[in-house]
């Protein structure tokens, strides 16, 4: 899939995975790389923004496995951005699908 | 590439960033590595899949510098930003160094021109003062009356372009930032043109 596409809706599906449960870094790449390819390393530099931005906050937890995980949690401001941007893409991937399927809409 | 050079190349690209940040950054990126290797992956496999730790490090480092430039104004603070931002592409030397340059003095021009403006007035007054109380015997091209309130006249307009040039001074700092910030999310793929 091209590049350009993915990373323009990462931010949108990290935000709706967290929206889902509290997740930690290497969950949320496992989880969106098993549908779509991406580059793992672009997920962090992008939780640290979300984090700076107030979208998301972290804490961190004990795991049985190992040493101690770095969970991220979606904020109430958080909700919000993800909510306008799921609207903006329905709005969009529906006007894309559309004209892929040649229906005739809005003309005359 | 192996977990400890890829944590040495990222921690050597993220040396300009407050120690705290270093810390946390890397920290995410060794629990990676962590979980990876849990996963039954190589160090490799993960780190080829993480990308190249130089070019991560750098994105971090404008990202963190144009924030602080942001929170405390500064001319050092913002020449850090833009530096860093520069150094995510050479393409930015064009569009990002260049015009910081050109607009960086011009504002420093206004401000000396304000400044000489402000320094040249009181002497003119001063001098044809002089001439008027007729302390100083000399030939004025034009009347000292007239001299002294071009003077005064001149150290107004000066202090004006200051003033002028303190606001755009804030208004470009502003929009500095703004503009930093939408060259990297262009730059590091997240928005288009």
């Amino acid at each position: 899939m091209n590049a350009q596409f993915k990373k323009g809706v990462l931010e949108m599906c990290v935000l709706v995975l967290l929206g889902e449960r509290d997740r930690y870094g290497y969950e949320l790449v496992q989880d969106i790389s098993h549908r779509f390819e991406i580059s793992e390393g672009s997920i962090y530099p992008l939780l640290r923004r979300l984090r700076d931005e107030g979208s998301v906050v972290t804490y961190l937890q004990e795991s049985a496995e190992g040493p101690a995980r770095k969970y991220y949690s979606l904020t109430e401001k958080g909700g919000i951005v993800r909510d306008d941007l799921v609207a903006e893409w329905q709005e969009f991937a529906a006007a894309v699908n559309g004209l892929v399927k040649g229906e005739k809409h809005a003309e005359g | 590439m192996q977990k400890d050079e890829y944590l040495s190349l990222l921690r050597q690209a993220l040396r300009n960033l407050p120690d705290n940040e270093q810390v946390e950054i890397l920290a995410e990126y060794e629990e990676h590595f962590m979980m990876g290797i849990a996963d039954k992956r190589t160090e490799a496999d993960i780190a080829s899949g993480l990308g190249d730790p130089r070019s991560i490090g750098r994105e971090y480092a404008a990202v963190s510098l144009v924030n602080h430039a942001e929170k405390s104004p500064s001319a050092r603070g913002l020449s850090r930003a833009v530096l860093a931002t520069v150094g995510l592409g050479l393409f930015n030397l064009l569009v990002v160094f260049i015009p910081f340059v050109i607009l960086f003095f011009l504002l420093v021009l206004i401000l000396v021109i304000g400044f000489s403006l402000v320094c040249a007035g009181p002497f003119l007054a001063g001098y044809a003062v002089l001439i008027l109380t007729g302390i100083m015997a000399m030939q004025l091209d034009a009347p000292p009356l007239a001299t002294v309130f071009f003077g005064i006249g001149l150290t107004s307009s000066g202090l004006l372009m200051m003033a002028i040039d303190y606001w755009l001074t804030r208004i470009c700092y502003r929009q500095m930032i703004r503009y930093l910030r939408w060259n990297i999310a262009v730059i590091t793929g997240r928005e288009t043109l």
